[in-house]
């Protein structure tokens, strides 16, 4: 155990040490700083109701936080059970450990709690931002601390709980580990769902199943002293999981490790595996010539990945009902709250996510030797390269104005549709592209990285509403506000792909590195 | 007078306090095969990166026939890395064709195509895919790629790495070919015997500086003893 702390002391000394020749990345730390000392502050002049509004949340709301909680933990409990874990930050760490001749115990002991440790770092920050927005004004000191723990040990919970699930679930155990699992997250699903349908809908549901678990969001919320004893038993519980467990552990540790590392590298450089090894060669003469090769290139990788055409068709049909539902529920509804919701949750996702997919893409093609070798200048083939992922992701977007326009009988919505919402999705990509070129790390989604991502994201989609918003209260038609609209996000898109080109620019390969790396 | 087409002046890279690469400065001729040596991190990778493109030297020079290149320098001196990195999901015969269009080569590049496939005995696995091919024959398809994009300079990183003899063979004989027909090529290796038999000159690196250079023989003089082979001189001088 001593072997391993030093190793880990090792690690953070040489991490330390690098922040210490490069301290200028700590200035991504200052926004999230500023953010967290500008909220502490207007909680302490106590006129942070003024600015946030109420700051309890709804009864309803409180069971949707639950119940997403309860869906996070079956997922990861049902994975867990299938094998998905990832113990060993990297192979070569497995195999180091491996060598060390540690015993297996202590090194599955010493991974749960350096696990425990990340997670509840990792999360500090964003539960302090919960806090501090929604924590109750009257709430003591002691209250506000014990309710803050909770959370993180919840949290740490969540986290942390796949290496004794996949101890526990080896052998007979396995088969009823996922039916728990997926169980718990398709319950936890329902929870989430009865919770933003509106007041009406969570009152007569939970009446119904007579068990609510916004009941223990509550209490952790309040500091409940029982709920920071639940979490700590069921953290000690994991632990001792681990020990009673963990001592013929090592081979299956590093199987499933080497397992999750590939998976998340195939992951990350967007790549879905085909399970055909030979398939019938494209004809030349269908290939696009120059730079648009790239955007063939993308479109026969989604053809022959596994699941991608069945990905694809699920986002269509999902913004298909969202335009549907939506379209009739402003005829029918008084209450559009549950589909405003629902819309809105999807779109935000979206419009984060969706830049997030074009980073991990581009990191993966930028190391490869072909990707450079094109004729056309590296804005085209950056610009071909993005226009041909957002092709797809545009359709399945424009369905839900398309379809909705089309219920309303509102001609011009459902055509100004497929434009809009294609240029907007390209250029999420080419945004996606800019916050590569700027931060080459495209999977570091934590707290600091995480703010200035969705800041950058938040200050490039203002621009193109602000016009389009601007160019409807002027009273320009359906058709100027959508002219307006896919201008400024063309506009932007390109502009954005200039700045990565002169950016990648002499600069490619240490990006592909660093992506690697990360 | 004479213009090489390849002349690298001053080329110099540091990554923060270390010097990846100490002004190097060397020429080379249409058709020559120049060969770095040196033991790891001696800077021929980094070389290459900067030549290609891929990484912006702190300083430096690179002309093409007396022009000065800039920052879009890899359409004219193509890279093959050590490590063969392939579109998953494209097949062989697609990472040709591929390279074909996106480089806008005129029709006829099918033959040469066909060809490089004959060459590295890909004819087989022309319709499989890149994530179904071997470390080597990743290797192979993405040498015949490059050298179909017909960049009149090749810089090989570690060609051999990865390639079973024959395939070794298959390859000594394509740069053979290649230089005959004109291109230009830099290769690193640390196979000294392939080194000695196929580049008109060498360059032995180390930490970046280039200490020796000349072709074999040249470099064999500079030994302290008499018949030594290249390698006994190579160890000699970047002791």
């Amino acid at each position: 155990m001593r072997a391993l702390a030093y190793l880990e002391w090792r690690f953070v000394l040489h991490q330390l040490a690098a922040i210490g020749r490069s301290p200028l990345r700590l200035a991504i730390w200052i926004p999230y700083a500023l953010s967290l000392g500008y909220l502490t502050f207007a909680r302490l002049l106590g006129s942070h109701q003024s600015m946030f509004g109420s700051t309890q949340l709804d009864a309803e709301h409180l069971t949707g936080m639950g119940g997403l909680y309860l869906g996070a933990l079956g997922v990861t409990i049902a994975l867990a059970a299938g094998g998905r874990v990832s113990a060993f930050r990297t192979t070569a760490e497995a195999v180091l450990f491996s060598n060390s001749g540690i015993r297996p115990i202590d090194m599955a002991v010493w991974l749960q709690l350096r696990k425990l440790l990340a997670s509840g770092l990792r999360w500090a920050g964003a539960l302090a931002y919960y806090f501090l927005i929604f924590f109750p004004q009257h709430a003591s000191p002691l209250g506000a601390a014990i309710a803050f723990f909770t959370a993180l040990l919840a949290v740490a919970l969540l986290m942390s709980v796949e290496l004794p699930i996949f101890l526990l679930s080896r052998g007979s155990f396995n088969r009823g580990f996922r039916v728990f699992g997926w169980t718990l997250a398709a319950t936890g699903l329902a929870y989430v769902a009865i919770g933003f349908s509106g007041e009406r809908v969570w009152k007569t549901a939970i009446g119904f199943v007579r068990c609510d678990p916004g009941g223990a969001v509550r209490s952790i919320q309040r500091g409940s002293p029982s709920a920071l004893a639940l979490f700590c038993a069921l953290l000690a519980v994991m632990l001792l999981a681990i020990v009673c467990l963990a001592h013929d552990s090592l081979p299956e540790l590093y199987a499933v490790s080497r397992r999750s590392l590939a998976e998340v590298r195939r992951r990350q450089s967007a790549v879905r595996q085909t399970r055909y090894g030979t398939v019938v060669s494209t004809a030349a003469s269908r290939i696009p010539a120059g730079a648009l090769a790239l955007a063939w290139k993308d479109w026969i990788g989604f053809r022959r990945g596994r699941g991608s055409f069945a990905l694809w068709s699920g986002g269509c049909v999902f913004w298909a009902a969202c335009g549907v539902g939506f379209a009739y529920a402003s005829v029918a509804l008084d209450d559009l709250s549950p589909m405003l919701t629902l819309f809105g949750a999807s779109a935000l996702l979206l419009v984060f996510l969706a830049p997030h997919g074009a980073a991990a893409g581009l990191a993966s093609d930028l190391g490869k030797p072909l990707f450079w070798l094109g004729g056309d200048a590296l804005r085209s083939r950056l610009a071909a390269w993005t226009l041909g992922r957002a092709l797809r992701g545009g359709v399945a977007l424009g369905l839900a104005p398309l379809c909705a326009g089309l219920v309303l009988h509102e001609p011009p919505l459902a055509l100004a549709a497929l434009p809009v919402c294609l240029a907007a999705y390209w250029s999420l990509q080419a945004l996606g592209v800019g916050l590569y070129a700027l931060f080459p790390n495209p999977i570091d989604a934590r707290g600091p990285m995480a703010l200035v991502r969705t800041l950058i994201t938040a200050a490039y989609i203002v621009p193109a509403l602000t016009l389009g918003a601007a160019a409807a209260a002027l009273g320009g038609g359906p058709a100027v506000v959508c002219g307006t609209l896919c201008f400024t996000f063309v506009a932007l898109g390109f502009l954005t792909i200039e700045f990565a080109a002169h950016r990648f620019t002499e600069k490619g390969a240490s990006m592909a590195l660093v992506a690697e790396s990360a | 007078m004479h213009e090489p087409q390849l002349r690298v002046e001053g080329l110099t890279k540091r990554f923060g306090a270390k010097l990846g690469l100490d002004g190097l400065t060397f020429s080379l001729n249409r058709g020559e095969v120049l060969g770095l040596l040196g033991p790891n991190g001696a800077g021929k990778t980094t070389t290459f990166l900067c030549l290609n493109g891929l990484l912006r030297p702190d300083s430096g020079k690179i002309w093409f026939g007396g022009k000065l290149l800039g920052g879009d320098r890899g359409r004219i001196i193509s890279l093959i890395p050590e490590t063969p990195d392939v579109y998953p999901m494209l097949t062989v015969w697609e990472h040709l064709a591929f390279v074909a269009r996106s480089g806008r080569i005129a029709t006829g590049w099918e033959a040469r195509a066909e060809e490089l496939l004959a060459r590295f005995n890909l004819e087989d696995q022309r319709h499989t895919l890149g994530q179904a091919l071997s470390k080597g024959m990743r290797q192979k398809t993405l040498i015949a790629a490059t050298v179909l994009a017909g960049t009149p300079i090749l810089l090989f990183d570690e060609p051999m790495i990865g390639l079973d003899p024959r395939g070794q063979r298959e390859l000594r004989e394509l740069i053979r070919s290649l230089s005959a027909a004109g291109t230009t090529i830099v290769m690193s290796t640390h196979l000294i015997e392939s080194a000695e038999a196929l580049c008109d000159r060498l360059i032995f690196m180390k930490s970046g500086i280039a200490i020796a250079s000349g072709n074999a023989a040249e470099l064999r003089s500079r030994a302290s003893q008499a018949d030594r082979t290249l390698e006994d001189v190579f160890l000699e001088i970047t002791a």
